[in-house]
């Protein structure tokens, strides 16, 4: 059985670091310097946006700078979305020519990326999960999960989030979408659902990573080893916090919000 | 040979992409295999290899253009060699722009059913082979075959259909460009009468507002300034400058002598050769000076990489080639990254002196006023003495007076001593 690497690691605090460590894998993955990888990671109250998105498009500001959420912009393409720690996010780092995905389209690679996640939800109870191109898991008909890729040289970078307790009213008073400025944004409204509305019990986290570890074991018939970043990593990740997103445009601290310079 | 570079299909589905960056610049050569651009579908963000190799002629659809799969959207060619007239402008102006694309495609569930899912359509091996091969959404043929099958000849007849009518795409509104700067100004109102020129903060005015706002905001900074006896630099930079003019045609001036000062006490208080975000010092093991250039509409600031390694001639003919490259806008993305202090000169301005703001995430930056004849008091008597004043920010999460003290002082004492720069 394939061995992949599996990291637990998030800076929840800081949204921007967290999507740094995860184009910083990406890139060594790249130099063929690390196995492929799954990541778990989870950000504190913040709106991440697409690659080319607009953040006056997408983001109610009024309510971000008054709930202090950041506002992030993200390197993969695809709509605006809310994470808080309700909310688990998961990276895949592959190759586009690994054994699971060679010769596939790519939205064909969504969906064998997605299966994991999806075999997951069914072991934890729930019954009707689908799979929805391009990479979204709806439950019931309401959206649980959504993924973006990257691809560059021969690698794919695939992530995703999983709604398992987050606060929805925050997430549809963020989000432009769901406002009435919904006109300006380029993200998709969905109808949405959390895992624990579809369980009707509460469930840890910790729980939920379990589960969805089996359910990515049996999907895609690899066995995972915990490990860490590697040196290259950090560099790669710290080279690309300060490039990108320490004063670039890529994030929008509530601070600059609030004095109206941004 | 001229090759047209048209936006590839990346998916079955694929209709049209958007131009996120070109990754090589017009007149730049390229590789067959090098990456050339990223494209961004309704799926995912791709970066596209060249397909040939050449040189980069002509880019006809810019970053944030929206364009259709096999459109024109540049050439590559050899030098020298013209390339075809007007044809590519028909592709540029059928390229639609601003109007992005549903980026995440989700109908609500059940609008899904009705498309049929490519798994579900009856084909032939072959003809799932050609349609793959030639990117063709099997969703869209119609089978001929047994039970509506679809063959080989139908995925035929269907590209020979779509290469005689490439449809134009539709027309759809560009939604008004909205930009960030503009849009936060809510705390500020700007009266609204005839007689202003008006220019929206955008490019690197909009950099520039960002970083520097970021930084007075978030950065304790705190200041110090001393003041410099030049009469022995300028003695010694008139010893040097045909000295160093014949060996590398560039005449060497006080900011080359204020880069090698300061790289040389860098090396000493290496608190001051840092990066800091708040949370964390990061001491850096290469001096590398960046030197703020001034320009009509900005400011930028390229970087002299490991700045303590160079002699003064060597300073002077790489500084020289950064600021021209600067006022020129052709650096390169790693000759103005990278850096961990900042001078910026103004003396040339008839500035006596004044105060900067700290370059993020570096940790402080030098200001650099006028040398002028002035009346100083030297062994008991008034002399007549070329003085300069300078001020450095630094930031007080990373560095206390104490060290930025020490490390002024320390530049004071190499330029009134200059022979020390002659040293490394």
């Amino acid at each position: 059985m394939e061995a992949w690497r599996l990291l637990d690691l998030e800076i929840e605090q800081d949204a921007a670091k967290n999507l740094a460590i995860d184009e910083a894998i990406f890139q060594a993955r790249i130099e063929k310097s690390v196995p492929p990888t799954l990541r778990f990671w989870r950000n504190d109250r913040v709106v991440i946006i697409g690659r080319s998105q607009k953040v006056c498009a997408e983001v109610n500001l009024e309510i971000c700078i008054r709930e202090k959420i950041q506002v992030v912009k993200r390197f993969s393409g695809g709509g605006a979305v809310y994470h808080d720690l309700g909310n688990l996010n998961y990276t895949i780092v592959l190759d586009a020519d690994d054994r699971l995905i060679k010769g596939l389209d790519i939205s064909e690679s969504y969906r064998v990326l997605c299966s994991g996640i999806i075999r997951g939800l069914e072991i934890l109870g729930l019954s009707s999960v689908r799979f929805i191109p391009p990479g979204n898991i709806f439950v019931n008909g309401k959206k649980i999960s959504g993924s973006a890729q990257l691809r560059r040289k021969n690698v794919v970078l695939h992530h995703g989030t999983l709604l398992v307790s987050s606060d929805l009213n925050m997430l549809k008073k963020a989000l432009a979408v769901f406002n009435d400025e919904a006109d300006r944004s380029t993200s998709t409204r969905s109808p949405v659902t959390r895992l624990i509305d579809e369980l009707n019990h509460e469930v840890s986290m910790s729980e939920v990573k379990n589960t969805l570890l089996q359910g990515f074991k049996e999907e895609l018939g690899i066995r995972l080893e915990p490990g860490g970043l590697t040196e290259l990593e950090n560099e790669f990740a710290s080279r690309i916090y300060y490039a990108k997103y320490f004063f670039k445009r890529e994030t929008f601290g509530t601070a600059g919000l609030e004095s109206g310079k941004i | 040979m001229v090759v047209e570079i048209i936006m590839p299909k990346l998916g079955q589905t694929m209709e049209k992409g958007k131009i996120l960056r070109w990754l090589k610049k017009e007149g730049e050569r390229v590789e067959k295999g090098e990456p050339l651009l990223e494209v961004e579908t309704d799926k995912a963000v791709l970066e596209v290899e060249s397909r040939s190799s050449g040189i980069l002629k002509r880019i006809l659809a810019h970053e944030g253009e929206i364009v259709s799969v096999a459109k024109v959207i540049g050439y590559i060619a050899e030098e020298g060699e013209p390339l075809p007239q007007e044809a590519p402008q028909e592709s540029v102006a059928a390229a639609e722009t601003g109007a992005p694309t549903p980026l995440q495609a989700v109908g609500a569930p059940e609008e899904m059913g009705e498309k049929r899912l490519e798994r579900e359509i009856k084909a032939s091996p072959l003809a799932r082979k050609i349609a793959r091969e030639r990117g063709v959404d099997l969703t869209q043929v119609v089978g001929t075959g047994p039970g509506g099958r679809i063959t080989e000849k139908d995925v035929l007849d269907y590209l020979a259909k779509r290469e005689a009518a490439k449809p134009a795409p539709p027309p759809t509104s560009a939604p008004a460009a909205v930009s960030i700067v503009s849009g936060r100004e809510a705390a500020v109102v700007m009266p609204e009468f005839e007689g202003f020129q008006v220019i929206p903060i955008s490019g690197m005015r909009s950099a520039i507002a960002r970083k520097m706002t970021y930084s007075k905001t978030n950065i304790p900074h705190f200041y110090i300034s001393v003041e410099v006896d030049m009469t022995e630099a300028a003695r010694l930079r008139e010893e040097l400058i045909p000295i160093i003019e014949t060996k590398t045609g560039v005449r060497l001036s006080f900011t080359h002598m204020l880069v090698k000062a300061v790289a040389m006490a860098l090396r000493e208080y290496p608190q001051l050769n840092a990066l800091c975000d708040g949370e964390s010092i990061k001491i850096s093991k290469d001096i590398n000076i960046g030197i703020a250039v001034g320009l009509e509409d900005g400011l930028i600031v390229p970087v002299l990489r490991k700045a303590d390694s160079l002699d003064l001639a060597q300073i002077a003919s790489k500084t020289e080639s950064l600021i021209t490259k600067a006022r020129e806008k052709r650096l390169s993305e790693d000759e103005f990254t990278g850096g961990t202090f900042t001078i910026s000169n103004l003396g040339v301005f008839e500035v006596d002196s004044f105060t900067a703001i700290i370059n993020p995430p570096e940790v402080a930056i030098l200001a650099v006023g006028r040398i002028r004849d002035k009346p100083v008091v030297v062994g008991g008597e008034v002399k007549v003495r070329k003085m300069m004043n300078i001020t450095l920010s630094a930031d007080h999460r990373a560095v206390d007076g104490l060290i930025a003290a020490k490390f002024l002082g320390r530049v004071k004492e190499l330029l009134e001593k200059p022979f020390n720069l002659l040293f490394p």
